[in-house]
């Protein structure tokens, strides 16, 4: 019988104060947004919110949107293994699936705040409408988080040293990942499709009939970019190396993937007739060149440079931008493009962006942590029970 | 057939029996209201009020006019927000209303963005809120009672029976007026029909009715979401496709390897794995 | 109204002035949309464009307090272009009467004017009376002293122009209405009029009801179906408190109430009865001695009898001049003669006008009670924003009482039908229905009387009061007021018409000996042997010609006449004057009336249609009116501009109390005037406790034309403040074109308009428009004017000023 794998070395860049600096401040923000939570759930969400019919969602669906279309990292690079048996990509594997796990999981705790009933959450199990997309969304989720939950229990089994349990998943992976692949296409599509119930309150130029792809495409975006990032800082973590094939491999990915998306986006905006629209230098045509402008084709340029795409420094920066510029697509389409009602604002509350930042602290934490005592990088171990 | 309402602003006094009379009916609280300028309170539907008659200061040809309109939910043929529904709780019913059972609802609330006249409200006062709109007094309708509404109207200005009666009656109105009347009977068409129809002497865009296409608001949606299935098939297929194809062609290149100076037959039994890998 | 509500459908054209009925008669409303949907066209002459304006063919701007110069025009147009009706004008009004030949009207006044005591001698207005005691007439109209060409000369200078620059109405504005009503002088043409509190609500108020009842007297249209003055009453059953006399000057069933001069009762009805020698007059108040004797039986039963003069003694009698209206008593509670005030189902605090005098008065009250569902304004006077209760010795009663569909009993509306009710609920808590308070009240005041007689407890102890211990039984009541015969009455031949202890089937059988008793009148005949008359609800159209009458439903008075005067429908040869509306037709063969209850139900040509006054004609000329027998335009007691037509700037007779508390123009520019809203009742007392209203209208609001508001900096939606020499309040400002300037004499003037309906108590506040209000009244009616006086707006300090 096997002891547990030998605890790896901490390096000296595992107890530098500044990480525990910033463990502290997430700590403090999980403890302030739990009791901001306690208090929306207690109070309901007129008195906790600023919230209103003029603007019935914010900041927390915002942030739930991106967070998904983040997310969408696990399912990119277990797609890059296993379907594309990319080996070499392995290692940005499970940091991309812990993290996607954890997305998923404050994805579902924001749900909660947001929902009115959220005692009643499970009443999509039961009362179905195959004709909303929120109700596909909100199964396709659920499924996927189970998938995900499998996906990433090697992480954990194999810290505890159970074997039958890591062979058991290693023995349907390709059927998890086909499931993750086609759970993940279906809802961050249908993501999009979302929108397509707006066609009066969406700008035209977010408003189109391919947003579900759009969705889909710029999720895998986000979910490389995501990738790009934390690979390495997981890396720096436990203290292993960081091959930088990987980043510049995900990184041109990225930049490729970025371009797909622009042709579609401008092309979709010109087919529609739409072009006057994006240079109107009106709020919307601002908010669109930010997003599209600053944050797909400035980081595609980046990405797609060979000698930038080697450096690190533009590695972040080009990831950091993709991501800003699928946050501000998702924030765009649900908020700041939208045709509210005459009269109507919505300026997020302490209460809102606390609870926001708690529970995106904790998920934080919690990957911090997964990162650092689950089996993350193990190859011996990894070696040992894969076959 | 089913049931709709004709409202005929040109015949509406604004004196708000309606909007009493649904409060009364429906036991819904008043709010608290201050007034900012107009006789419209409150503002606009909500949780607690199901129906508000807007208060319409417009010239029309260089002459004043003051144009009252009673709004609520349209009860649209195809309504977006029944399409919408995460858990179905909306649902039009063969009889007319548009009907929300609130034992479903779970307060996501994007039936208010899938509704293009800005109707379902939120009960945001509440800890545990639902949605509120108007519900066509189905419950009388199903006694066989005209809608509070209609009840109360002194001028009839609301009137109440099976839809196409009343749209031959509207245009039948519009025909024997036409300078009193705006040609168009809004609801007729607008996102595939509505059991709320109105008569104007106003343009309706001046009164605040949103200007909308024929087709259903779920239409495109509801297209796409019926191919939810063929995409699930297509892509499961293609990535169980796409790796069998290049597990093949990975296993292929190591089996047209050269094989370099065939290794003894202990060494090649030393390392089992790397033909794995 | 001589009409009824649904009447109002069978008209060609209405007039509504001085009214907001689609703001505030909603529900009746529906019948001037039925008059719109036969064809009808609809005026609304209104300072304001109000939800009764969106429903108008024709809207028409006027100044508050200028409707006499309106209507003075329109009498001169139909004058002037012969649109009058003349066989009906020369048959049916007293345009041909001859007047005394010293009847002058100079610089705005009538002869017979004496400044002292700020009234008139009336006696050069009078007719020239033959010695067989008929006035002289001149049938043909063309004596100079005759009424109607003293009429024309007298409205000879409201030409158009000048109309036009008194009430600030355009002049193609003043042409579509004067056309339009000016089209129903034909017989086959009715217009009917519409007014309420913006026409009676003024120093010469009863003069804007006069001059509507000269035009639709010289257009032929009263008695008409579709025709008449329609006066909307306020409150649901303030017609029958009228009705039951419940103002200071009349009896039940419009008695006058006695004065002291008339210490015996025969001196009295003399002096209360008119005398007409004309055959053709009914002159229907010769009875009026059966009705008030009748009326003493009932108050005094078996305590009144002839050698007693049925108990006339002890009624009390009011002083020779003595006025004991509104206005008076707040004086009088100050100066100590009033120690006490009951105030029964109002709220005075907000709803008097000079509200703030009203209530520094009741600070000196010895005790109040309020009959009322809610703490009021009233009640609560003593705890008023400004003042310390501690300082205040008053007294206060608060009794609870039951809602109307609490009770049972009857509604009169404005129609004059009686419509019975029934009890719906139970009172809350310890309400009690008004009938059951009166009684106690007076059961333990006769105790008291009993114990303790004092110098005169027989006024109170020789009442017939007989209605138990406890609930009033409205039955009883209602066939008290319908009469019975003490005795058998009997007729000529000595047979008996109405055995002893039986109802009277209506007024007709009363009696001036004492053989009956009737608490009023003109309700005879609502509760007799066939049963509550009121009660009937068969909704058939009784008439031929579907005039809606519904005779068969609820009973109106007098008679179940649901047209008064209706004889002037027919000419003196009993033809219809118009075909399609034969209200009521002479059936030869039987020798009867169909139709309608004929207004006296003799042949045709033998007695004039208008039976209630003397000489049987309807009055052109008014010579026992207080203020001048024609209407004549004076300015509000506030105005901002001067009378053009003549130094005499406001009416010479007006009941002025409080002459120092007139503002001046210079801080006062603005014309003021107050209405209502539909959303809101009277002082709010109901209506701001209801939430679903409270929500509708929440804040006491001013309206303003955008250039006013443009002139003061005021914008949409905040506070500011309206003031008067008066008073001070808070108000949104609702800025909106349906107020615009007026341009008077070349000078623009501006009008704002208040809702009068909000105080310091309920679930929403506000200040009371009547804080600002005027402490003067009409000549004849001493009814506040509380439509037209003058105030300033301003913008309120950072919004946050309190007054």
């Amino acid at each position: 019988m096997t002891t547990a794998t030998t605890v790896q070395k901490r390096p000296a860049v595992a107890r530098l104060s500044g990480t525990n600096i910033i463990l502290g401040v997430l700590g403090l923000l999980t403890v302030i947004g739990g009791a901001a939570a306690i208090y929306r759930l207690v109070t309901g969400l007129g008195a906790s919110t600023s919230l209103t019919d003029g603007y019935p969602w914010g900041i927390w669906i915002g942030f739930d949107f991106a967070l998904i279309a983040f997310s969408g990292a696990a399912f990119t690079m277990a797609a890059t293994v296993y379907i594309l048996q990319r080996e070499s990509y392995r290692p940005a594997m499970r940091p991309a699936i812990l993290f996607g796990l954890l997305g998923y999981v404050a994805v579902l705790v924001l749900l909660v705040l947001d929902l009115g009933r959220w005692d009643r959450f499970w009443s999509f199990f039961v009362n179905w409408n195959v004709h909303s997309p929120l109700f596909e969304i909100s199964w396709c989720i659920v499924l996927y988080s189970t998938v995900l939950v499998v996906e990433a229990s090697p992480q954990l089994f194999e810290r505890l040293g159970k074997e039958r349990p890591v062979r058991w998943v290693y023995r349907i992976v390709i059927g998890l990942v086909i499931a993750a692949v086609t759970l993940s296409s279906l809802h961050q599509s249908t993501l999009g499709t979302l929108y397509l119930n707006m066609p009066y309150r969406l700008h035209p130029l977010w408003y189109s009939p391919i947003l579900s792809l759009l969705f889909f495409v710029s999720s895998v975006m986000a979910g490389l970019a995501v990738t790009l990032l934390i690979y390495p800082i997981a890396a720096r973590i436990v203290g292993k190396e960081v091959d930088n094939g990987i980043n510049s491999g995900l990184a041109r990915a990225i930049g490729w993937v970025a371009l797909v998306y622009t042709a579609l986006k401008l092309g979709d905006i010109a087919v529609a007739g739409e072009l006057p629209l994006l240079f109107a230098f009106d709020r919307y045509s601002l908010l669109m060149w930010l997003e599209l402008g600053v944050g797909c084709i400035l980081p595609m340029i980046i990405l797609l440079a060979p000698k930038l795409r080697a450096q690190r420094r533009w590695q972040v920066i080009g990831a950091l931008l993709i991501l800003f510029g699928v946050l501000m697509n998702r924030f765009n389409a649900t908020l700041f493009a939208q045709f509210a009602r005459e009269g109507a604002s919505y300026t997020p509350n302490l209460v809102e962006w606390l609870s926001t930042m708690g529970v995106l602290s904790a998920a934080a934490l919690a990957w911090y942590f997964g990162i650092r005592f689950l089996s993350i990088f193990d190859s011996d171990a990894h070696a040992k029970f894969h076959h | 057939m089913t049931k709709a309402m004709l409202i005929d602003t040109t015949r509406c006094i604004g004196c708000r029996g309606c909007q009493a009379a649904c409060k009364q009916w429906h036991d819904l609280p008043g709010e608290t209201t201050h007034n900012t300028g107009s006789y419209q309170n409150p503002p606009w539907i909500s949780g607690k009020t199901r129906t508000v008659v807007t208060f319409n200061e417009l010239e029309q040809e260089g002459a004043l006019t003051w144009t009252f309109a009673k709004r609520q939910c349209m009860h649209c043929e195809h309504p977006g927000c029944a399409s919408a529904c995460t858990v179905g709780a909306l649902r039009k019913t063969s009889d007319g209303p548009v009907v929300y059972d609130a034992a479903k609802c779970i307060g996501c609330r994007y039936c208010q963005y899938a509704c293009p006249f800005d109707i379902p409200a939120y009960e945001w006062d509440e800890v545990l809120g639902l949605i509120g709109k108007c519900d066509f007094c189905v419950d009388r309708q199903g006694e066989g009672m005209e809608p509070a509404c209609v009840k109360a109207c002194p001028t009839e200005a609301i009137t109440y029976g099976e839809r196409d009666q009343l749209l031959a009656e509207a245009h039948r109105r519009i025909v024997a007026d036409p300078t009193g009347y705006v040609d168009h009977v809004y609801g007729e068409h607008e996102v595939g029909g509505t059991s709320m129809l109105y008569l104007a002497g106003v343009p309706f865009a001046s009164l605040g009715f949103p200007v909308l296409r024929n087709e259903p608001v779920s239409a495109y949606t509801e297209a796409v979401m019926r191919q939810t299935p063929t995409i699930a098939l297509t892509v499961a297929a293609g990535a169980s496709a796409l790796y069998w194809i290049i597990k093949r062609r990975q296993m292929n290149m190591v089996l047209a390897e050269p094989v370099a100076a065939a290794p003894s037959i202990d060494q090649a039994a030393e390392k089992p794995e790397e033909v794995e890998s | 109204m001589t009409n009824h509500w649904i009447d109002l459908r069978n008209s060609d054209v209405i007039l509504i002035m001085g009214a907001n009925p689609a703001e505030n008669h909603p529900i009746s409303f529906r019948w001037v949309m039925a008059a719109k949907d036969r064809g009808g066209i609809v005026i609304h002459v209104d300072p304001r464009y109000t939800r009764t304006s969106t429903q108008a063919d024709i809207y028409a701007s006027l100044r508050s307090g200028t409707d006499i110069a309106f209507l003075g025009g329109l009498i001169k147009y139909i004058l002037d272009n012969e649109l009058y009706q003349e066989e009906y004008v020369i048959d049916y009004t007293n345009a041909s009467y001859l007047v005394n030949p010293e009847y002058t009207f100079e610089a705005g006044i009538f002869s017979g004017f004496q400044p002292d005591k700020a009234s008139y001698d009336k006696s050069t207005w009078w007719y020239q009376m033959g010695e067989d005691g008929i006035q002289f007439m001149d049938r043909t109209l063309q004596d100079p002293d005759c009424v109607f060409q003293l009429m024309r000369q007298h409205y000879a200078r409201y030409d158009l122009e000048t109309v036009s620059n008194i009430t600030g109405t355009p002049v193609e504005d003043l042409l579509k209405v004067y056309t339009a009503m000016g089209s129903t002088g034909r017989p086959d043409r009715v217009a009917t009029i519409m007014y309420a509190m913006g026409w009676t609500q003024h120093t010469h108020g009863t003069q804007n009801i006069r001059a509507a009842t000269i035009i639709q007297s010289l257009l032929g249209n009263m008695g008409m179906a579709g025709g008449g003055i329609n006066a909307l009453r306020g409150e649901s059953n303030v017609q029958g408190s009228t009705d039951h006399g419940l103002l200071f000057h009349i009896l039940p069933g419009y008695l006058a109430a006695p004065r002291a001069k008339f210490q015996a009762l025969a001196d009295y009805i003399d002096a209360n009865t008119p005398k007409c020698s004309d055959p053709l007059s009914a002159n229907w108040w010769q009875n009026f001695n059966k009705y008030a004797v009748s009326l003493l039986k009932a108050m005094y039963g078996d305590n009144a009898t002839a050698d007693n003069e049925f108990g006339y003694g002890w009624l009390p009698k009011l002083a020779d001049s003595g006025n004991y209206s509104w206005l008076t008593f707040w004086p009088n509670i100050i100066n100590g003669t009033i120690k006490g005030l009951l105030a029964w189902g109002q709220n005075p605090a907000v709803s008097s006008t000079n509200a703030n005098w009203v209530r520094d008065s009741m600070d000196k009250l010895e005790w109040l009670v309020t009959v009322n569902l809610w703490d009021t304004e009233s009640s609560s006077f003593w705890q008023r924003p400004g003042v310390d209760p501690a300082a205040i010795q008053t007294e206060v009663f608060m009794l609870p009482c039951a809602a109307s569909v609490e009770k049972e009993g009857s509604i009169s509306n404005s129609g004059r039908w009686v419509q019975w009710r029934y009890k719906a609920v139970e009172p809350p808590g310890e309400a009690e229905a008004d009938g059951w308070i009166v009684n106690q009240l007076m059961l333990r005041l006769r105790q008291l009387y009993a114990a303790d007689p004092g110098p005169n407890p027989d006024p109170i102890l020789k009442l017939a009061w007989n209605y138990g211990e406890g609930e009033v039984d409205p039955h009883q009541v209602a066939k008290e007021i319908n009469g019975w015969a003490v005795q058998d009455v009997k007729d000529a031949e000595g047979k008996v018409v109405v055995a002893a202890g039986q109802q009277v089937k209506n007024f007709t059988q009363l009696q001036a000996d004492g053989s009956t008793a009737c608490a009023c009148w003109v309700y005879s005949g609502s509760y007799n042997e066939d049963g509550n008359m009121m009660a009937r609800r068969d909704n058939v159209d009784t008439h031929p010609q579907e005039l809606g009458l519904f005779s068969n439903w609820a009973w109106s008075w007098p008679m179940n006449r649901r047209i008064i005067y209706n004889r002037a429908s027919v000419t003196m040869a009993g033809e219809p004057i118009d075909p399609k509306r034969a209200l009521i037709t002479w059936n030869a063969a039987e020798k009867k009336w169909e139709g309608d209850v004929p207004d006296g139900g003799w042949p045709p040509g033998e007695r004039l249609p208008f039976i209630m006054r003397r000489g049987g004609r309807a009055r052109l000329l008014g010579p026992s009116m207080a203020d001048g027998p024609f209407p004549e335009h004076y300015e509000p007691w506030e105005s901002p501009v001067f009378n053009p037509l003549h130094p005499q700037e406001t009416n010479p007779a007006l009941w002025d109390l409080e002459k120092d508390a007139k503002g001046a123009t210079h801080a006062f520019p603005l014309v003021g005037t107050t209405y209502r809203v539909s959303e809101h009742w009277q002082t709010g007392a109901m209506t701001r406790n209801l939430p679903w209203l409270a929500e509708m209208q929440p804040d006491m609001f001013v309206e303003m034309s955008p250039q006013l508001a443009a002139e003061r900096g005021i914008a949409n939606g905040e506070w500011v403040i309206v003031e008067s020499a008066r008073g001070a309040i808070k108000a949104v400002a609702m800025v909106t074109p349906r107020f615009q300037p007026f341009i008077i004499h070349g000078e623009t003037i501006h009008e704002v308009g208040l809702p009068y309906h909000w105080g310091y108590i309920g679930l929403v506040t506000g200040g009371s428009a009547n804080e600002l209000t005027p402490p003067v009244g009409d000549a004849n009616t001493m009814i506040p004017e509380t439509k037209a006086f003058l105030c300033n707006v301003r913008k309120s300090t950072n919004g946050t000023e309190e007054v």
